[in-house]
């Protein structure tokens, strides 16, 4: 057995792992902005909040297994552990940034339905 | 005989196929609620637009996988090499599987707007129809 293989195994389980236990977090939690966003239409909330949590998942899935293809070769336990835990801290990362940008982007929407809302009582 | 080219093709095609339709069945059944709204609750339309979209988007994505299906390698091609390109092959499949997520989901926005937009325009007119039709009489 090749170290490679052993650390794609491991790499690959735990980055879905991951994407699927953040995504779930962002999926319960999400629900209620959409559920704002939508003026309390449950139907609307609970559809497009599946739809969004599947698309999410697969573009994250897919960046991490494409990204597999760059690793250089793995000739010892030590840099099986290096590369693993390198690879996992750029998955956090850019996961960290998405989340970040969800958010600045949920907050212009609420302002945005603020002022529509004040509009039409105004 | 023993390609370890073709042992990764025959596991990333059944893969690539089961994914798209995966994906379609749980897109297109959250997005009948979408078709509802955009055909004003007409549901024998509405139900085969949706199901018409759901055809284009199996060709699409299909059509796709199967032009990413080619391996194109050198060297020696051992396991290590299945393990990369089969992640490899089937990332670019879920990105695209992703993207396309996103943009029919941006599609169905645009058509809810339209309708919106329509019909608020429709109203208007019939509320001045009504308006001249009281002046008349």
């Amino acid at each position: 057995m090749n170290y490679n293989i052993i650390s794609y195994t491991i790499f690959l389980s735990l980055a879905v792992i991951l994407i699927i236990g953040v995504g779930r977090h962002l999926y319960k939690n999400g629900y209620y902005y959409l559920l704002e966003l939508f003026k309390g239409d449950q139907n609307y909330a609970t559809n497009v909040n599946k739809i969004l949590y599947i698309g999410y998942a697969l573009v994250n899935v897919g960046w991490v297994s494409i990204s597999i293809l760059s690793w250089p070769e793995i000739l010892s336990v030590q840099s099986c552990f290096e590369q693993i835990s390198y690879s996992m801290a750029i998955l956090l990362t850019v996961l960290a940034i998405l989340h970040i940008n969800n958010l600045i982007s949920l907050r212009l929407i609420a302002k945005r339905i603020n002022r529509d809302t004040n509009n039409v009582i105004s | 005989m023993n390609n370890l080219i073709v042992t990764t093709y025959s596991i990333y095609l059944p893969i690539a196929i089961l994914l798209t339709f995966i994906v379609a069945k749980i897109f297109f059944k959250n997005s009948r609620i979408f078709m509802m709204d955009i055909f004003r609750g007409r549901s024998e339309i509405a139900m085969s637009t949706n199901r018409l979209f759901e055809v284009g988007f199996y060709l699409f994505s299909l059509g796709f996988a199967l032009f990413r299906t080619k391996i194109n390698y050198a060297g020696e091609f051992g396991k290590q090499q299945v393990f990369e390109h089969l992640s490899y092959q089937i990332g670019i499949l879920t990105v695209f599987l992703g993207i396309m997520v996103f943009t029919n989901l941006y599609l169905l926005f645009r058509g809810k707007k339209k309708t919106r937009q329509n019909s608020a325009k429709h109203f208007e007119n019939q509320g001045s129809n009504d308006q001249d039709i009281a002046t008349i009489s």
